[in-house]
């Protein structure tokens, strides 16, 4: 790929803040990359030439260590690089590396700025290998999210007097705040037969849904993110969706929506997750922004 | 007063009505003795108790303590009367008796 215009920059003559993300109460330590190493930075990233169609997976949170930032001053414009992938703001494309050489040098060139405990944590995580797309693991123990449309985890917005009684599980892996405890097939008139796989899956298909076997093939802009139908035979159903740190999170009826099952722990996939009386598992689906529910 | 059991994730709550009479009964068995250090337990999916509402009043009923909401505040009292047993009896009578089967003291 070509930073031809990038490097002509004068923000690049600039000194660009370097963040490294690894805290969660505290903040994240930085460093400042003066003009010759914001030179090699670009000319590092000139370098690679594989577009990636997923985001860094740090850039949506997690706990522990989960890339870079790399800030300019007296601009918006910010890049992030965790796992060999780096995203370069609305510049351009997303990009991947085949190892993970940015950040290695990132965390060598501010190595006297992180103490030895971080230092060691994140040199750890560095030796790990990073194969976007093939490889299961993502941020902070979640699998990887290959939908470039999943949601980011951000539970506050659904956990408020005025959207938590009114929506429910499949609001919430829909995306959808319709604020009237939407239910498959309402919206597009086959609504479920029974609480079952095949009472409610088929309803959930009707409104645009679309099942699939696993949650690891790339769906690319606009073509959705990654849910996951359950059952409590003969009772409800309940229904998950995929993050885009990788994880899943979900919203039990009118209680708060949680990224934790009912051991409290994170769900790396609900198909094994403590899911409570929901023992059924149907299927993964994908879902999208123009999936019409009520 | 509408009692709500808690149970549903996908579907709606099952919810009816109490008569006056009955409910006067039911929040009697609400008891005054505070606990301020006590917390709600939130389990999830699955049971998570009824949810009781008379006039400006929202009442929980859950593992033993009962969380009273009203325009004063909120604050969590013990359930030493057993209510989530009653309620778990009459839910029973009404055909609920398979979504309240785990409720302590119910049978």
């Amino acid at each position: 790929m070509s930073l031809a215009p990038l490097l002509a920059s004068p923000t690049l003559s600039m000194t660009l803040k370097v963040t490294m993300h690894v805290y969660s109460g505290r903040p994240d330590p930085f460093f400042y990359l003066p003009a010759d190493g914001a030179q090699e930075l670009v000319e590092r990233i000139g370098r690679i030439s594989t577009e990636s169609s997923v985001p860094p997976p740090g850039k949506a949170g997690g706990l522990g260590y989960r890339g870079f930032s790399i800030g300019f001053v007296d601009s918006p414009l910010s890049w992030f690089v965790h796992e060999g992938i780096v995203d370069l703001g609305h510049a351009a494309e997303n990009l991947m590396e085949g190892g993970r050489e940015i950040e290695q040098w990132l965390f060598d060139v501010g190595s006297t700025v992180w103490g030895s405990v971080v230092g060691s944590h994140v040199a750890d995580s560095l030796a790990k290998p990073a194969q976007p797309g093939s490889s299961s693991a993502g941020s902070g123990g979640c699998p990887r999210c290959n939908a470039v449309d999943a949601p980011p985890l951000n539970l506050a917005i659904w956990n408020t007097p005025t959207v938590q009684p009114k929506n429910n599980c499949y609001n919430y892996a829909n995306n959808q705040m319709t604020n009237t405890f939407a239910q498959p097939g309402n919206a597009s008139g086959k609504p479920i037969t029974s609480e079952s796989c095949s009472g409610v899956q088929p309803s959930a298909e009707s409104d645009g849904l679309v099942a699939t076997s696993n949650f690891s093939g790339a769906l690319a802009k606009n073509q959705g993110f990654y849910v996951a139908l359950v059952i409590w035979p003969g009772e409800d159903f309940h229904w998950y969706r995929q993050d885009s740190n990788g994880c899943w999170s979900h919203k039990p009826g009118k209680t708060a929506a949680r990224n934790t099952d009912n051991k409290g722990a994170a769900i790396s996939d609900p198909k094994t997750c403590d899911r409570g009386p929901y023992t059924d598992f149907c299927s993964f689906m994908i879902t999208k922004s123009t999936v019409k529910i009520s | 007063m509408e009692v709500e059991l808690d149970v549903y994730s996908g579907k709606p709550n099952p919810t009816w009505e109490i008569p006056p009479d009955q409910a006067s009964a039911l929040l009697a068995k609400v008891g005054s003795q505070r606990d301020d250090k006590a917390t709600m337990a939130d389990p999830g999916l699955g049971y998570r108790g009824f949810i009781l509402r008379s006039g400006d009043r929202t009442i929980r009923v859950y593992g033993g303590l009962i969380e009273i909401q009203d325009p004063h505040g909120t604050h969590i009292v013990r359930d030493s009367a057993n209510l989530e047993a009653t309620l778990a009896a009459d839910a029973r009578t009404r055909g609920y008796g398979n979504l309240v089967s785990g409720v302590s003291g119910a049978h």
